[in-house]
């Protein structure tokens, strides 16, 4: 990950950029959500759903934020994206747990580098900075995580393929 | 770590006490955090180190033949020992600490698999503990630096 790659924002408006995090935040929920559901090993499918668990609780907080700094306006989410981030799409049928992980990475650095920008739109020691500065690290936190389980996966061909001890229950 | 020299009894019980104090040590630190985002993260640690303490109960309970389980105060086997988290510790240090027990976590797990024939569940299970206390020590990681680097933009000091 280029952890030094600035996203510019400075194009688009304020109530673009939220509405982009909270579209954001429901796509990567969403594909968490799907992941999970393919999964047979029972720890990757706890950690996948961790993900979903916490992109909603982003999605949550920047609605927070929205509605605190538009109250007068009605919270519409977009469709897709205003400010162009990789898309996260739902995998088809067939399609390898690798590659939903990949492009994961890609959204999750995305993610990072969108809320490192978006916080330079407030006040250098405001709370809606603050926050959103732990954000971009909480999805630094996410991509590192993928990235630990897909160098596993690398390494060994098992990774999301039936095995039955994993998803034994304790 | 050379662990042919302990018996696989000793393996075993330290693998558990480590484990059961690795879950009480992210309970701890969860509760004595104000930063929900931070709480819900060392849950889920505390959650991940409570499977691996009931897979690894019932490794120790098929490969010993004992069935109740008596975790040792101290054993052969050395292992990183948790002090119970104290409210004057800084956030900073707890995860340095948490940090440094799941890198000999992994180690431990890493160097446990080799004690199992190669393609055995064991070996399997184990060395996937390995890999996924290094993703608890990734997930720390991050944290810190990011402790470090913002000093405390958000409130993460203990209760």
């Amino acid at each position: 990950m280029d952890e030094g790659m600035k996203m510019d924002l400075e194009r688009y408006s304020l109530e673009e950029i939220f509405l982009t995090a909270i579209r954001a935040e429901m796509d990567a929920k969403e594909l968490y959500g799907a992941l999970s559901k393919r999964l047979e090993n029972v720890y990757m499918k706890d950690k996948i759903l961790f993900l979903a668990g916490e992109e909603e609780k982003h999605r949550s907080a920047i609605e927070r934020l929205y509605k605190k700094k538009f109250p007068k306006k009605k919270l519409t989410v977009p469709k897709r994206t205003p400010v162009p981030l990789p898309e996260l799409t739902l995998p088809e049928k067939g399609t390898p747990v690798s590659v939903v992980l990949e492009k994961a990475m890609k959204a999750e650095q995305a993610a990072k580098e969108f809320y490192e920008a978006f916080s330079t739109r407030f006040p250098e020691k405001s709370v809606e900075r603050k926050l959103l500065i732990y954000f971009s690290n909480m999805e630094l936190g996410h991509f590192r995580l993928l990235d630990a389980e897909k160098e596993l996966m690398a390494r060994e061909e098992w990774f999301d393929t039936e095995w039955p001890m994993m998803h034994a229950g304790p | 770590m050379d662990l042919s020299k302990y018996k696989m009894e000793d393996l075993f019980l330290a693998a558990l006490k480590a484990e059961t104090e690795s879950q009480k040590m992210y309970m701890t630190l969860a509760q004595k955090t104000e930063n929900m985002l931070l709480r819900n993260k060392l849950l889920f640690l505390a959650d991940e180190e409570d499977k691996h303490l009931k897979h690894i109960e019932r490794m120790f309970r098929k490969e010993t033949g004992i069935k109740k389980v008596r975790l040792p105060t101290s054993g052969p086997v050395p292992y990183l020992a948790i002090e119970p988290p104290r409210a004057s510790l800084s956030a900073v240090k707890m995860m340095g600490i948490a940090i440094e027990v799941e890198k000999a976590a992994m180690e431990f797990y890493g160097d446990f698999a080799t004690m199992f024939p190669v393609g055995s569940d064991e070996s399997f299970l184990l060395a996937y503990f390995s890999s996924m206390e290094r993703g608890h020590y990734v997930l720390l990681g991050t944290e810190l630096d990011f402790l470090k680097k913002a000093n405390r933009p958000v409130p993460m000091t203990l209760a």
